[in-house]
């Protein structure tokens, strides 16, 4: 015991200026993302705001099994996974490939010039984003005038059904392909130049080399960017949905946060809401240990 | 291998980067659910004993007022005012403050009023967000119209008793002389308290009564290039929207984004209403009625061969953007008799020099047809003006209130304070009249902007003569010919209907599915991309409980008549 305390002791006298500064990070973390999980309790109430937490009634999973019995309830599910199964098949590799084309670039001017220029999107805000995107498919818009001269809609795009995941998806990667490239672009430039020197002696070529070395220099990146993007897999960026969406296109665009939205900040039913949040919540945690757990099974590479 | 573990560990950290912005995004939901939480400290004070506590003003102690004297307080006063203000009557000006009328207004009665305009867009978002706020502003504004509505989700006696709104059954006849000489007429004093007599915020009253004025609208000037006249049957618009079509004009008709009209007006002629409505006495709903079919079939046409705006389903709002109007883009829509005529549109810059936006009338499947629904002619006006119940100032503030209800307080609120014919008002054989400053401005404000600038856009007891009065007559025309002897108002249903907290509760559940339901559907057979038949549609809605959402607006109409 007393060993226990003297090692503290030291530990603290050495490393003062480490845990004072790491205090600020402790305390941001207990405040915004700790404190508000006491919120959680408002899905099992009757919640309301003048009676408190304390006052308002316990209706136990009544708010679940009302969701879950929901006219809604598969649409929303459906859409939730579709929307964000589709975004990880299409931006996730689109961002990869972007790095390594990059990487294959030997003046330096150039480089950086695109990659500032890929990165500029991401940066402008989101109702600009989402006016631009509406001024282009709309009916008359440019792009959809694009697909009604090939055969497409006459009426627009952005108020078709068929059309709304494709728009946001597509709209996605234009903005965030740049930003999300720099993980990788940094991993890149952490690969030893000796090992492609080794390769080049070897005899391989531009194409065996990025297959055998630039890859799996990268591969544990790649890999625990995975399991962050599939662990949000639930979490779809709602304000961009909410800002295109419209009720001709509810059946492909509405999806668990934009219904959580509606309920919550518009119709103020406050508990319905969070017991919908809190359903989407757990079933991120669970694929996020699932991908975790696979991904340490088959491939050493692990967030914990 | 150690070089690998180190970077490994590289990635690891950030991803940790990543991992704390991803949970930033992740939190969204909880960190709403947290700020409500905060309320939750904050005790519901019990509004008669925060009256009763305060110490009346009125030196008499228990008999009421019978006059408002000024200034109602010795030391100036501040309190704060929650108002959704549209920019398009703002203007240049900062906020309601600016108002000439409400400077003077702060100078009589020593009351400094700080404003708080929410953003354009997210109005009902930051109301809700007030009830969970521990910091509600003194004054809030409330709305009970059915499709507008901005109240207590559990209804206004709930946010009376769960202490958020400031109980004014009893403080009215203490200390309001002028508003309660207004609501002594059992017609208007009818929809200013709810089922149970409580009375729980000041109703917007109109001076004699304001006739619709809100209706189809048609571009005149493009009539008279297609030689046709004003529309009056569904045959007739067929014909115009046709030949409107064939001149070139990108949308003939501009439709609310729900596919509906605001206020009934192109299902009128169809015997049905877009939502909820009542047939002497007996309530029903639209969307399941036989004739509602008839109006989509219609709508579905003329969809179909591009009468409609192509992009109805997407716009924002139930009236055309600037772009659509100004640049001819647009050869009818919804609007307001104010809009009409050739002055406010060519203000805002309309492009074309012949523009003429004129009222048509309701339409009908045959002349002479009566219609029931439009919108509505008002004495009371369901935008409420309520008190918080933990305001420092109760009394001062319903004095304040009342005296905007008093001869001298609604002049001023109606004609501001710049007397002369280049002022915002001038006398003529005892009739106000606007001035030029806000009819004409010389700044070339709009009339809308010049109104909010030298008087106030909606005065409490507003004498609706003043804007009859500075017409043109176009806008005249707009009024008389949405309120012809056929077209009446008889369906529309009291937007004063009060219900209880459960049923406020069951009918948010039953309805929130139903209209999303009822929107997206109704919109896809317009555009005709829905496979859903009527039959289909209309048991769905059944199914999803209509029934119970009649009865409760039954029981509701069924109490109004008694009271």
């Amino acid at each position: 015991m007393k060993a226990v305390r003297t090692r503290l002791q030291k530990e603290w006298l050495e490393n003062k200026a480490v845990y004072v500064m790491i205090l600020p990070v402790l305390i941001y973390y207990f405040i915004f993302h700790y404190m508000p999980m006491g919120g959680i309790l408002m899905a099992f109430q009757d919640y309301s705001p003048n009676l408190g937490y304390f006052g308002s009634k316990w209706v136990g999973l009544e708010h679940f099994k009302s969701f879950f019995t929901s006219y809604y309830f598969q649409r929303l599910l459906v859409n939730t996974l579709m929307i964000s199964v589709k975004d990880i098949i299409i931006s996730f590799p689109m961002s990869i490939i972007f790095a390594l084309l990059l990487n294959e670039v030997r003046s330096k001017a150039f480089r950086k010039g695109v990659q500032t220029v890929s990165y500029l999107p991401y940066f402008i805000s989101m109702v600009v984003v989402c006016g631009l995107v509406r001024d282009f498919t709309e009916a008359g818009g440019f792009i959809s005038n694009m697909f009604a001269a090939m055969g497409g809609p006459q009426d627009g795009l952005l108020g078709n059904p068929g059309y709304f995941q494709g728009i946001l998806i597509g709209s996605n990667v234009w903005q965030s392909l740049g930003y999300n490239s720099i993980i990788y672009i940094s991993a890149l430039s952490a690969i030893d130049q000796e090992l492609y020197e080794a390769a080049r002696i070897d005899g391989a070529g531009r194409w065996k080399q990025t297959l055998y070395v630039t890859l799996p220099g990268i591969a544990s990146t790649i890999i625990i960017m995975l399991i962050l993007r599939v662990g949000n897999l639930m979490t779809v960026n709602y304000q961009k949905i909410i800002l295109l969406y419209s009720p001709a296109t509810y059946e492909t665009g509405d999806v668990i946060s934009t219904f959580v939205y509606r309920k919550g900040l518009l119709d103020s039913s406050y508990s319905y809401a969070t017991a919908v949040g809190l359903f989407n919540s757990v079933i991120n945690l669970v694929i996020l240990c699932v991908t975790n757990w696979l991904s340490r099974k088959y491939s050493e590479t692990s967030l914990w | 291998m150690k070089a690998s573990k180190l970077r490994v560990m590289a990635c690891l950290l950030s991803s940790m980067l990543v991992l704390s912005l991803a949970a930033c995004g992740g939190g969204g939901t909880q960190s709403t659910a947290s700020s409500s939480g905060g309320a939750a400290s904050s005790k519901p004070a019990s509004s008669a004993a925060a009256a009763s506590s305060e110490a009346p003003k009125a030196e008499e102690g228990d008999a009421p007022l019978t006059e408002i004297t000024l200034p109602i307080v010795d030391e100036p006063i501040t309190v704060r005012y929650w108002y959704p203000m549209s920019s398009s009557n703002l203007g240049q000006m900062k906020d309601y403050g600016d108002s000439e009328a409400y400077i003077e207004l702060a100078k009589r009665t020593n009351i400094n009023v700080e404003w708080i305009h929410p953003v354009g867009g997210t109005e009902l978002e930051t109301f809700n967000l007030l009830f969970a706020s521990s910091d509600m502003p003194d004054i809030m504004f409330t709305s009970t119209e059915e499709g507008n509505k901005y109240m207590y989700a559990s209804g206004p006696e709930a946010a009376v008793t769960d202490g958020y709104f400031l109980d004014l059954t009893e403080l009215v006849p203490m200390y309001a002389p002028n508003y309660s000489r207004l609501i002594s007429d059992p017609a208007v004093g009818k929809h200013t308290v709810t089922d149970n007599s409580v009375r729980w915020g000041f109703n917007l009253i109109y001076q004699g009564v304001r006739q619709a004025n809100f209706g189809p609208g048609i571009r005149q000037d493009f009539l008279d290039k297609a030689g046709l006249d004003i529309p009056v049957t569904y045959d007739d618009w067929y014909e115009v929207l046709t030949a409107f079509k064939a001149m070139g004009v990108e949308a003939p008709m501009y439709i609310s984004p729900d596919g509906l009209s605001v206020t009934s007006e192109f299902l009128t002629g169809y015997d049905v209403g877009k939502a909820f409505y009542q047939v002497d006495g007996k309530v029903k709903y639209g969307p399941v009625e036989d004739n509602f079919n008839e109006y989509l079939e219609m709508m579905k046409k003329w969809y179909a061969e591009g009468l409609i705006d192509q992009s109805f389903s997407i716009r924002a709002l139930y009236i055309p953007d600037d772009d659509l109007m100004l640049n001819d883009k647009v050869g009818s829509c919804d609007t307001f008799a104010t809009w009409c005529g050739k002055a406010y549109y060519p203000s805002r810059g309309a492009v074309n020099p012949d523009f003429n936006l004129v009222g048509a009338p309701i339409p009908v499947k045959e002349e002479g047809q009566v219609t029931h629904l439009r919108n509505p002619d008002l004495k009371v006006r369901s935008t409420v003006m309520v008190i918080s119940a933990k305001t420092k100032y109760p009394t001062e503030l319903v004095q304040w209130f009342d005296y905007q209800y008093s001869e001298e307080g609604a002049f001023l609120m109606s004609y501001g304070v710049q007397e002369g014919k280049d002022g915002s008002y001038y006398i003529e054989d005892g009739v106000p009249y606007w001035g030029t400053l806000i009819t004409k401005n010389p700044d070339g404000l709009t009339q809308s902007e010049a109104r909010t600038r030298f008087s106030s856009f909606v005065p409490l007891n507003e004498d609706y003569g003043r804007i009859m009065r500075a017409r043109t007559p176009e806008q005249l025309a707009a009024h008389n010919i949405w309120t012809i002897e056929t077209s009446k108002d008889d369906w529309t249903i009291p937007n004063s209907l009060t219900m209880s907290a459960d049923d406020n509760k069951k009918l948010a559940g039953v309805m929130g599915d139903i209209n999303t339901y009822v929107q997206e559907t109704v919109v896809k057979m317009i555009m005709g991309t829905s496979n859903t038949s009527f039959e289909e549609f209309r048991k769905q809605i059944n199914a999803m409980g209509i029934q119970d959402a009649i009865d409760i607006y039954q029981a509701a109409m069924d109490r109004f008549a008694n009271r």
